[in-house]
């Protein structure tokens, strides 16, 4: 069974890049073009990954994070952020709202899945593994 | 010779020693007993005596203790009266109440006589001026008597009703009191005057000579049978001349008595005789003293102006020698006649032996022609000269003073001359160097360049001012001289100059005012004044420096500085505002970097994004000219990328954006991370990358992120810049640093180069083809990162063999903001 990746992007092209690649590597994904598109869909279609954008309209990534971890079930969901917000201490902000790890923009589609998974847990990873 | 010379006092003094009490009794005793002594005297028949000694006493003492002894006088007469009245057969109230009104009479008559005497005469011993004895014998012997004889007669003749006898007794009685007065008051009066330290041997001599002529005198008239009673003119004279006025009182008495007893005894048996006699002598003995008393007076008299005389005589003298100018006296032919001791040392002779000469037996012809020519041009004119003689004597300059007088005789006609002449060398000396001094001071006072002026502090008129002062102030000296202090200031500051130069004396004085000058213009001053005596007035010499320009480049320098101040303050505020601007300007800035860096990176995402997963043929496979077109889209892209995270980065850091964030860390790692990074790009160009860690270095304090970009940058250019060879890392411990050496074996960098190698865009070979990739931004980022950092980086290359970068950074850097 495939691993479902939820990605929260408002950018039609990213979203189109980041799917295509995923699924390409044999994973699901959903797609969420805004902040309360993706909690609804984090909450309804139980994700095992979610990729976020920080920059979107409305809500921000950050708020996004923050909103999604106050959901005990979703508490070990890896929450990636990805986005160009390269500057000092959007790292740690990102960390501090609750995600797992951090991608910036541009991703570079050669080492983007790797980097993705190392935040995932044993258990997800081995999930991964049989899929 | 004795010289009485009267002091006032002296009287009284003798008698006012007595308790009054005892002087009262004690007059009224001797009173009482000359008045016994009297009567038995008095002439066969009759109670009156030749002459009646207590009207003497009760007048001296009148005169000599004041008209209160008259109760003493009244009662010694009342007694005296009573014990006459006893004999005769007169009722005892009778005989009181006619004594009481003789009495009277007796009393009456001392108080009138002491009253005019002291009335008339100037001086209280009346014996002592001629004006004071005619006095004394008018008044008080011969008029105040007759009012007591007048009584006593009257009265008793009323009372007897015998008036018979009135013409006669009126004329006893008076003649009686009379010549009691005449005989006794001399002598009562004259008894303190007796000098006992002139009776020396000589005199005794004489006086017991006297006394013997007085005696064989006596025996000659009164015990011969010739009238010889003149004889005693000459006795009383010698008395006169060579005794006092006391001695010859008594000498008088004493013959008064001789003629008296005498008279009694020669007409012992012969009562009218004696009655006619009585007269007789009572008129000899009258005519002697008053006779004598004058004489005497005029004698003592002179003798008195004789003795001041010779008194002034001797001061005058003694002036005139002590005198230490010179003095001389000549007559009209110019022979001296006389001079004193210092006009005879003058010219060397004793000031005896002046007499008879002249000036040529002193001095040079041609100087005593000289001298002899002046005294006789002053006596032809005979006006008083005052001259000053200036004479070169020994080579020295000496000046004489020549005072010269006529000498007159008593008609005024000039029989003389009298020469006054001193030194006044040593005068004239201090003469002439006062006035060097002054003149000195006066040319210091004229000509100072500082204006001066003298006011009187009284009356605050100018008195003098200097030419500077003219100058300055544009008043001519006359309209100086006609002002007062107060005039040359404004009219806010003349009260206050009023009270202060007045309350000037004795100080020293410095002040700063205005003055007006005449032309209207106001300047500030500055005065100093001291207290200066001008011609004999108290006054002030004050120097008045003129401080105007000096006010007005301070008043300058005030406005310059608060100008100044202002000018700081306005650029203050609008540094506030730039500053304020600026930091809003940071703002936007920060916010504009935030937006391009997503901005920009947005667009390349999709850009090696797609071109990635192209590459890696997930959308369909690639023929190989597809693949080199697709990788060179994808090297352009991330060198676009790169380019834009520089010039991020360079933007950040000059901006103050970029944020350091510290942490503890593994330095090995870091390396390591570093070296994986980086080997597949120097396997690309078959160079050898090594890296040695010194093991001791193990974590350390600092940005991590950062410090891996400055290593990952020194580390790519070292590779990008070496075709031949090896990179190597080695990272160590120097003191509190650690150190990242990167050295390479490429092209190197000259010298000229190394200057510029951290400058931002620069790329050693710019100009030429740019055989190498990068963005030129990257040791200038990595110089500014490891400043941020708390380190240095340094270069040593030499062109050709390589170059070596070095990297020191603390091990631990104090975290900031």
């Amino acid at each position: 069974m495939k691993l479902k990746v939820l990605i929260i992007e408002d950018n039609e092209q990213n979203m189109y890049m980041l799917s295509f690649l995923l699924e390409k590597n044999n994973y699901e994904v959903l797609q969420a073009f805004n902040g309360l598109e993706g909690i609804k869909a984090a909450i309804e279609k139980s994700p095992d990954v979610i990729l976020l954008d920080i920059q979107l309209p409305e809500m921000d990534g950050y708020q996004i994070a923050l909103e999604l971890r106050k959901r005990n079930d979703l508490n070990n969901i890896p929450i990636v952020a990805v986005t160009s917000h390269a500057m000092v201490g959007d790292r740690e902000k990102a960390i501090a709202s609750g995600a797992t790890g951090y991608i910036e923009k541009p991703i570079d589609p050669d080492n983007f899945i790797k980097r993705m998974e190392s935040y995932f847990s044993e258990e997800l990873l081995q999930k991964r593994n049989k899929s | 010779m004795t010289l009485e010379i009267h002091q006032p006092a002296k009287y009284s003094k003798l008698l006012i020693k007595w308790p009054w009490p005892v002087l009262l009794a004690l007059i009224a005793v001797s009173y009482y007993f000359t008045a016994r002594l009297g009567l038995t005297f008095a002439f066969e028949g009759t109670n009156a005596s030749p002459v009646w000694m207590p009207s003497g006493i009760a007048l001296a003492m009148a005169l000599l203790a004041g008209y209160r002894v008259w109760p003493a006088i009244f009662i010694g007469a009342l007694m005296a009266n009573l014990q006459v009245l006893s004999v005769s057969e007169l009722p005892f109230s009778s005989a009181f109440f006619l004594s009481s009104i003789t009495a009277i009479g007796n009393t009456m008559e001392t108080i009138m006589g002491a009253w005019l005497i002291s009335k008339f005469s100037n001086h209280p011993n009346p014996f002592e001026t001629l004006k004071g004895t005619t006095l004394f014998i008018v008044a008080g012997a011969l008029f105040a008597t007759l009012i007591a004889a007048f009584i006593g007669s009257l009265s008793f003749c009323v009372f007897t009703n015998h008036w018979i006898v009135f013409d006669h007794m009126l004329l006893n009685w008076w003649f009686g009191d009379t010549l009691g007065i005449l005989i006794l008051t001399p002598i009562i009066i004259n008894w303190n005057q007796i000098k006992f330290n002139y009776w020396t041997l000589a005199k005794l001599g004489e006086l017991a000579g006297f006394i013997f002529v007085l005696g064989f005198t006596s025996y000659l008239i009164f015990f011969t049978k010739y009238n010889l009673i003149y004889l005693f003119i000459p006795v009383l004279l010698w008395s006169i001349f060579r005794f006092g006025k006391f001695e010859t009182s008594v000498f008088v008495f004493i013959i008064s008595g001789l003629a008296i007893w005498y008279s009694m005894h020669h007409y012992v048996n012969n009562a009218l005789r004696q009655n006619e006699s009585i007269l007789v002598i009572q008129s000899f003995i009258g005519v002697v003293a008053i006779t004598f008393l004058v004489l005497s007076s005029v004698i003592y008299e002179r003798k008195k102006m004789q003795l001041s005389l010779i008194e002034s005589l001797v001061k005058y003298r003694t002036l005139l020698e002590n005198l230490p100018q010179k003095i001389f006296v000549k007559n009209k032919e110019l022979f001296f006649v006389s001079c004193n001791d210092n006009f005879a040392k003058e010219i060397n002779i004793q000031s005896s032996e002046i007499g008879g000469k002249t000036d040529y037996d002193f001095f040079s012809k041609e100087l005593a022609e000289k001298y002899r020519k002046e005294d006789l041009d002053f006596l032809e004119t005979g006006k008083p000269v005052e001259t000053e003689m200036c004479e070169i004597r020994d080579g020295q300059t000496c000046w004489t003073q020549v005072i010269k007088v006529p000498v007159k005789d008593g008609n005024g006609s000039i029989v003389g001359v009298q020469g006054i002449f001193w030194d006044i060398t040593e005068r004239k000396l201090a003469e002439e160097l006062l006035r060097i001094s002054e003149e000195k001071y006066r040319f210091l006072f004229e000509r100072n360049p500082v204006p001066l002026l003298i006011y009187d502090t009284d009356t605050l008129y100018f008195l003098a001012v200097n030419e500077a002062f003219i100058k300055q102030y544009g008043f001519s000296i006359s309209e100086v001289l006609s002002m007062q202090l107060p005039d040359l200031y404004p009219s806010e500051e003349k009260n206050a100059i009023i009270q202060v130069a007045k309350s000037l004396y004795g100080h020293a004085y410095v002040g700063e005012w205005h003055h007006i000058r005449k032309d209207g213009a106001v300047i500030s001053i500055i005065a100093t004044s001291h207290d200066i005596d001008y011609m004999g007035r108290k006054a002030r010499i004050a120097v008045v420096i003129d401080i105007t320009d000096r006010k007005l480049a301070e008043l300058e320098l005030e406005n310059y500085r608060k100008h100044l101040e202002k000018m700081v303050e306005e650029r203050t505020a609008e540094l506030e505002i730039a500053k304020e601007r600026a930091e809003s300007a940071d703002q936007l800035k920060s916010a504009f970097l935030a937006t391009m860096s997503h901005e920009l990176r947005t667009p390349l995402n999709s850009i090696i994004g797609f071109t990635g997963m192209l590459l890696q043929e997930l959308p369909g496979p690639l023929n190989d000219e597809q693949k080199k077109q697709l990788r060179m889209t994808q090297k352009s892209g991330r060198h676009l990328l790169s380019l834009i995270n520089d010039i991020l980065d360079l933007s950040k850091i000059e901006a103050g954006q970029l944020k350091l964030s510290t942490d503890r860390f593994k330095i090995s790692d870091v390396v390591q991370n570093v070296i994986d990074i980086s080997r597949p790009f120097a396997q690309s160009k078959n160079l050898v990358l090594t890296c040695t860690i010194d093991p001791e270095l193990t974590e350390v304090v600092s940005d991590q992120m950062r410090v891996q970009q400055v290593i990952i940058n020194l580390v790519n250019n070292a590779l990008k810049f070496t075709e031949i060879g090896s990179v190597k890392v080695n990272v160590f411990k120097r003191d509190n640093y650690f150190v990242v050496k990167v050295s390479d074996t490429g092209i190197g960098i000259d010298s000229g180069q190394l200057k510029t190698l951290f400058k931002p865009f620069i790329q050693i070979d710019s100009g030429v083809a740019r055989k190498h990739e990068g963005t030129g931004l990257g040791l200038s980022i990595s110089k500014k990162l490891v400043t941020m950092l708390g380190g240095r980086v340094s270069v040593e290359s030499e062109p050709g063999k390589g170059s070596t970068f070095m990297v020191e950074l603390p091990l631990e850097i104090v975290d900031q903001v």
